[in-house]
């Protein structure tokens, strides 16, 4: 008897304590409060602790700012979108250019016409929103970065100057990493540059070459890696020997150079570099600009104003280049120059992005994601299915009925 | 005063009648055997007895108070079922108190109460142990003592000597008629043994079909069956089914050894024939006598019954499947049987049993 | 001359007996109705409805969609080639297992069952730290042969989701061909041989026909639970390979396509359907076959005789077989704890998982410090299991009360009831039942606040089949007729419930309530639908965290679960026999 007394009292015990310690940290309302929903990697490596800095100049209490992070900028807008009806977040970091169009037509940002940028550049702004739903703050073109003590000019004469035709033919696709554009925004963007370049005769879109993106992506579905996140691209990239290209930014080979922890330095011959697409002559690439914004019924709109206003500002966005990896969009930012001359910047680049409108864009974007998805699926399974039953069958036939 | 009296009992299991207006009567401090092939309903009967299954029509009495709607906690009717089912985590006294406990006696009752049955059913000695530590017959015996402990108004009891040793059964048998005499409980034993209702009834009660074909005092059923089903299950020696009948100035009865002629018409309808062993002769030879039924024979064992009376099964030439037991003493055995020679059986026509 | 106080007390106790029964239907109906049947019908509603009138363009769409077809093809495929691969491995372990008796044999057979009960993406990390391309095995491979490219790989392709749910599901195999096997007395074997029968001839004639039973409804289970693969095929798959629980998921998480997502959900839920019936009919004939069976195998020792070097040639193939498989299960559990112990980069300390734990350094990726994770991790599965075992002790009560009501032999309303609403739940996958909750309630404030409560609903939903199933089990070993007796003798429903079968079910509510557990604790699919903020677990932690490169921490965390379910199932082993089944 004693003993079950004992045994409930432990349950009731332990019961207790772990609901005190998960409504412990339930979110008390607050004026003072700010939830803000962003990627993981934003400012991360080495990583600037923004939610400290913004506390400082804010007065908010830290604790009082819940960050927090989801694996890429597509899980940010769906996020959002399944809590329409009652907002959570104040503040959405790290819409794109492209992700922009579902963001608007799920009406889960207001416009919101910052002080802040006028210090940006107008062309920045109304590439990404001239609405002002969206408000930049970095940017950069997505590039194939690669690793040069694996994959160079020596053991590959013509990387300087491919093609994604090339790709295929010299069979890099067995080194490259993308990520999966319904759900991370480079790998998306990686896409629309796959399209912008060979086309889409199906809604009778030209693109530089007028011929058929979906062709590439068949050819290189077998042989490509294919991971969720930039983060999870990263990984492969640097962990496994044979992946030394991945999908990632022109800013990329800065962050060997320039990293504070351990970056080479310019004196020293870069650790990596990235390509581009060379079809027609041109340097072609997609710019990939990413933006802030304001959360339609945000809880928190007032503090969540001061925070964008901040955000833009010089103070946040100095911080940009060498924990972002990426251009700030403040114009009055002092990049260091070691990210100036290793980042590759977007204006010496032909840029693939004025191909493809805004309106053809948010029109076909899922169109285009559900006919990646049906190019990169493995249709063989089919033929497996018929494979395993008639196996099977073949199989109880020889042991139930052979005289 | 009937201790139990069941009237006009129906009971279907998957739209097949198992009991079909089923009337039954056993007397105050009766024990009556139920005897019955499997699957006849007998078990049924019991179950409805003790009321764990409802029966679909009828009315039951117990010492002329109706239970029919009386759940089996309230019924006080001792039960013991075939695999004698005792609470395997109990010791035997526990098992024995279990029905005292419901009743809430007090501790020095039980306790009493327990002794007592104990020394009746002669378990006295296994009370400390678990069931799992003791042999089927004590088994039985725990069970036993177990429905006797609330002093039941009926008896009910499975096939109890069906999981029990052949070196055992008589013991027990007798057992269950003594405490049974003693406490003069009405009981009702079911069993497919006919040798257990000579062994210990009062009266015994046929089923099949649905129903109680015949009952009565075992020598009275034994010697005038109403029909050769109710031979069968009595397991009566020399007996067989009337396979067709013919009529011509004597009426013949064709069975599966024989045909049997006999003189007048009969008015009920014949279902078998009984040979009974003291009725048969032997004889070296063939006999010629339109009187009697000859049948040539092998001697197929033969059993000792004591120093001067023999039994011999013995197959018969013609129809080698069929056997015939017949009695003989052992001077007419050394005088007519010689091994793996043939021998011929005789009887009268008339003395031959119809049932 | 009857007791009146007996009688009365009868009457009470068929009272209070039927009012019990009302009650329990009431409350477990109420209960399925509001979380089950209710957000299935909000399913139906995003499947038949686009928000104004009844449209059948939802079904046409989803099931001519090229991308749909392909996946459930795919779903079909691998659940088939692995129930095979299975059948192929397990089939003569399980005859290992039952025709020899070694030293340690039991606690082997129950160590390989483990693979089965660890969550999946416990399983998955586990897989990718053996099998991945800079695990283990390649590792070895490349420095063995000095080859660069890797031996196995289980990123996008097919071998790799075949291969963990082989690892996942060998066990069922083993386990359940083992009294396959052993129903076969070898008795009828060596009369076989007398006869003169072949080998090959008394395997078809007299093994097959006996065995076919046990193997279709281990295989029929298999298939189930490959069927419904989430977790492992959400990162082995890439996008490539998507079972429809993955496509689902996708469609609801990532497109936003509700509508499309319930049509899946719902044609997901039919096939099911037809399996898990298909299953119980094939489990119910193997328990009937298996009833009345007295158990008169007898396993022999391993040796070998110097007569025949074929037959102890073949016996050593055997052993190395075995012992290839328990590597092959062992590997991955221990690669996680060695994993944990192993520091990410120079200069940290073995520790530092372990340490990370009381850290809030991961906070904004995890939602909360792995420590919380933790403590919600073990409170989610204690309410889990608290309330499926009352769910399901009170279901047993009512399941198993005929024999007082016994009439006609007839089983009872309640009875047919009971068991008819129960098969759906068992066919819903995990993220069939979340996606219902998602849609019913997520507008409620208590969603938005406190999801933890949906989500343990739903682990709920999930474990009540298999808790169930282990209280039933033990219920089915009570001899009906011991029942009977007690009644006779005067025993009230409520003494002989105390006094007896609580005695007997004890057992089978210890395993159902560490099932229960064991089940929530690992939960990912369902969870990873609805978690929100703060109310993650160590499932989901360590999916947040499996294709980083540092995997000691989701190593960690992975061991503390590993250690758990380990401990959980010696508690299992200890108090009766693990029930596979659903």
């Amino acid at each position: 008897m004693k003993k079950r007394v004992l045994v409930l009292l432990f349950i009731v015990l332990f019961t207790s304590f772990a609901f005190r310690s998960t409504n412990a940290i339930e979110i008390e309302v607050d004026e003072y409060e700010l939830t803000i929903y962003s990627y993981e990697s934003l400012l991360a490596d080495p990583g600037y602790d923004f939610v400290e800095g913004y506390s400082n100049y804010s007065g908010i209490p830290k604790e009082n700012i819940h960050l927090i992070l989801v694996e890429d900028a597509n899980t940010i807008v769906t996020q959002a979108v399944l809590e329409k009806n009652n907002p959570v977040a104040d503040v959405l970091i790290g819409i794109d250019n492209v992700l922009i169009h579902t963001a608007k037509r799920e009406e889960i940002l207001v416009p919101y016409s910052s002080p802040s940028l006028g210090n940006i550049s107008e062309e920045l702004i109304d590439n990404l929103d001239p609405d002002h739903y969206l408000l930049p703050y970095d940017y950069g073109i997505i590039a194939l970065w690669y690793d040069i003590s694996r994959i160079n000019s020596s053991t590959m004469q013509e990387i300087d100057n491919l093609t994604l035709e090339d790709i295929i033919s010299l069979e890099l696709d067995k080194k490259l990493v993308v990520e999966d554009p319904t759900l991370s925004s480079p790998g998306l963007g990686f896409l629309l540059w796959t399209i912008a370049v060979y086309g889409d005769p199906s809604i009778n879109f030209e693109g530089l070459l007028g011929q058929d993106w979906r062709e590439w992506w068949n050819k290189a579905s077998d042989n490509l890696r294919i991971t969720s996140s930039w983060g999870a691209a990263f990984d492969v990239y640097s962990s496994e020997d044979n992946r030394p290209i991945m999908v990632s930014y022109g800013t990329s080979p800065a962050y060997d150079i320039c990293h504070p922890l351990w970056g080479v330095g310019t004196e020293v011959d870069p650790p990596s570099a990235v390509f581009l697409s060379h079809e027609n002559g041109l340097d072609n690439a997609w710019l990939q600009i990413e933006g802030i914004g304001l959360v339609n019924g945000a809880p928190n709109e007032e503090n969540a104003k001061d925070f964008i206003d901040w955000f833009l500002s010089k103070e946040l966005q100095e911080n940009i280049p060498l924990n972002n990896w990426m251009y700030p969009a403040n114009n009055q930012t002092k990049i260091d120059s070691c990210f100036l001359e290793t980042a590759l910047n977007p204006d010496d680049v032909d840029i693939l992005n004025y191909l493809i409108p805004p309106s053809m864009l948010s029109e076909n974007l899922d169109y285009w994601r559900s006919e990646w998805e049906l190019e990169i699926v493995d249709f063989s399974s089919f033929v497996v299915v018929i494979l395993a039953v008639s196996v099977g069958a073949i199989s109880y036939n020889f042991i139930r009925k052979r005289k | 005063m009937a201790g139990l009296l069941m009237k006009e009992i129906s009971m279907k299991y998957e739209k097949k009648l198992i009991l079909e207006n089923l009337d039954l009567e056993v007397k105050h401090g009766e024990l009556l055997v139920l005897l019955g092939e499997s699957g006849c309903g007998k078990t049924t009967l019991l179950k409805i007895v003790a009321g764990i299954i409802q029966p679909e029509k009828g009315t039951i009495y117990v010492d002329d108070t109706e239970i029919t709607d009386l759940s089996p906690q309230v019924r006080q009717i001792g039960y013991v079922p075939q695999a004698q089912v005792l609470f395997p985590h109990m010791k035997v006294k526990q098992n024995i108190a279990f029905g005292l406990e419901a009743r809430k006696l007090t501790k020095e009752a039980i306790e009493k109460k327990i002794h007592w049955i104990a020394d009746l059913v002669g378990i006295s000695g296994l009370l400390d142990r678990y069931p799992r530590e003791i042999s089927g017959g004590q088994k039985q015996r725990v069970a036993l003592a177990r429905a006797m402990a609330i002093e039941p108004h009926i008896l009910l009891l499975d096939e109890p000597l069906s999981s029990i040793d052949a070196t055992g059964r008589e013991a027990l048998a007798l057992t269950i008629r003594r405490i049974q005499k003693e406490t003069s409980t009405t009981t009702l034993y079911v069993t497919h043994n006919g040798d257990e209702a000579r062994l210990i009834s009062d009266r015994v009660a046929v089923i099949y079909d649905g129903k109680i074909q015949q009952i009565g005092k075992v020598l009275d059923v034994e010697q005038h069956p109403r029909n050769y089903l109710i031979a069968r299950i009595l397991g009566s020696p020399n007996i067989w089914p009337i396979l067709y009948t013919k009529k011509k100035e004597k009426t013949m009865l064709s069975t599966q050894i024989c045909d049997i002629f006999i003189q007048d018409e009969v008015n009920s309808k014949i279902t078998g024939i009984k040979i009974p062993p003291s009725i048969i002769s032997i004889s070296k030879t063939q006999i010629e006598d339109p009187n009697l039924v000859v049948l040539k024979c092998f001697v197929k064992t033969m059993i000792e019954k004591s120093e001067d009376e023999y039994r011999l099964i013995l197959d018969l030439k013609d129809n080698p499947s069929e056997y015939i037991k017949v009695d003989c003493s052992r001077v007419e055995y050394e005088k007519y049987v010689t091994e793996n020679k043939e021998i011929y059986i005789y009887f009268n026509h008339l003395e031959v049993i119809l049932l | 001359m009857f007791s009146t106080t007996l009688k009365k007390r009868a009457k009470v106790d068929t009272v209070l007996n039927k009012s019990i029964i009302f009650l329990v239907i009431l409350a477990f109906g109420s209960f399925l109705i509001l979380f089950f049947y209710a957000p299935l019908s909000k399913i139906f509603q995003f499947a038949f409805s686009d928000g104004n009138q009844l449209t059948f363009s939802f079904i046409i769409e989803t099931i001519t969609d090229p991308l749909n077809i392909s996946f459930l093809l795919f779903t079909f495929a691998q659940a088939l080639l692995s129930m095979l691969i299975c059948l192929i491995l397990g089939i003569p372990a399980g005859y290992f297992f039952a025709k020899y008796e070694f030293r340690g044999k039991n606690l082997l057979l129950n160590l390989m069952t483990i693979p089965f009960v660890l969550p999946a993406i416990v399983v998955l990390l586990g897989f990718i730290v053996t099998y991945g391309e800079s695990g283990w095995v390649n590792s070895i491979w490349t420095g063995l042969t000095g080859i660069d490219s890797p031996i196995i790989e289980i990123f996008g392709t097919f071998e790799g989701i075949l291969i963990a749910h082989v690892f996942y599901n060998l066990s069922v195999i083993i386990r359940m061909s083992i009294p396959a096997w052993k129903s076969i007395d070898t008795e009828q074997i060596n009369v076989a041989k007398s006869l003169g029968a072949s080998n090959w001839l008394i395997l078809r004639k007299i093994i097959f026909p006996q065995i076919l039973n046990y193997l279709v409804s281990a295989a029929l289970l298999v298939f189930i639970y490959t069927f419904n693969s989430f977790a492992i095929v959400l990162y082995l798959g890439e996008i490539k390979f998507q079972t429809l629980e993955v496509r689902i998921y996708k469609l609801m998480k990532s497109s936003l396509d509700f509508n499309g997502g319930a049509t899946l959900a719902l044609i997901q839920l039919i096939l099911n359907t037809i399996v898990i019936i298909l299953y119980l009919f094939f489990e119910s004939r193997t328990r009937q076959m298996a009833e009345g069976k007295e158990d008169i195998f007898r396993s022999e020792k391993i040796s070998f005789s110097k007569k025949s070097r074929r037959k102890n040639m073949s016996i050593l193939l055997f052993i190395l077989f075995i012992l290839t498989l328990i590597i092959f299960t062992f590997s991955p559990i221990v690669a996680i704890i060695i994993e944990s112990f192993k520091p990410y980069a120079d200069g940290i300390s073995p520790l530092w998982g372990y340490q990370q734990l009381f850290s809030n350094e991961y906070m904004p990726l995890l939602g909360n410090s792995p420590l919380r994770l933790l403590l919600n991790t073990l409170l989610f599965a204690s309410l889990t299991t608290v309330i499926t075992l009352i769910l399901s002790v009170l279901l047993v009560f009512v399941l198993r009360n005929r024999y007082q009501s016994l009439k006609k032999y007839k089983i009872s309303f309640s009875e047919n009831f009971v068991s008819y609403i129960i098969i759906l739940p068992m066919a819903t996958s995990s993220i069939t039942l979340a996606i219902g909750m998602f849609l019913l309630f997520n507008n409620s404030v208590i969603y938005l606040d406190y999801v933890w409560v949906f989500i343990v609903l739903t682990h709920v939903l999930i474990s009540i089949p298999f808790a169930t199933r282990s209280i039933l089990s033990a219920y089915n070993r009570i001899d009906i007729e011991m029942l009977n007796v007690a009644s006779t003798l005067g025993a009230s429903r409520f003494r002989i419930f105390t006094k007896i079968e609580l005695l007997y079910i004890y057992r089978g509510i210890i395993v159902g309530g560490i099932f229960a557990f064991a089940i929530s604790l690992g939960e990912f699919a369902a969870t990873s639908f609805l978690v929100r903020g703060e109310y993650g677990t160590l499932s989901i932690g360590i999916s947040k965290l499996i294709t980083s490169q540092t995997l000691q921490l989701p190593a960690t965390m992975a061991s503390i679960l590993v250690i758990i379910t380990i401990i959980c199932f010696l508690v299992i082993q200890k108090f009766g026999d693990i029930e596979l089944k659903v």
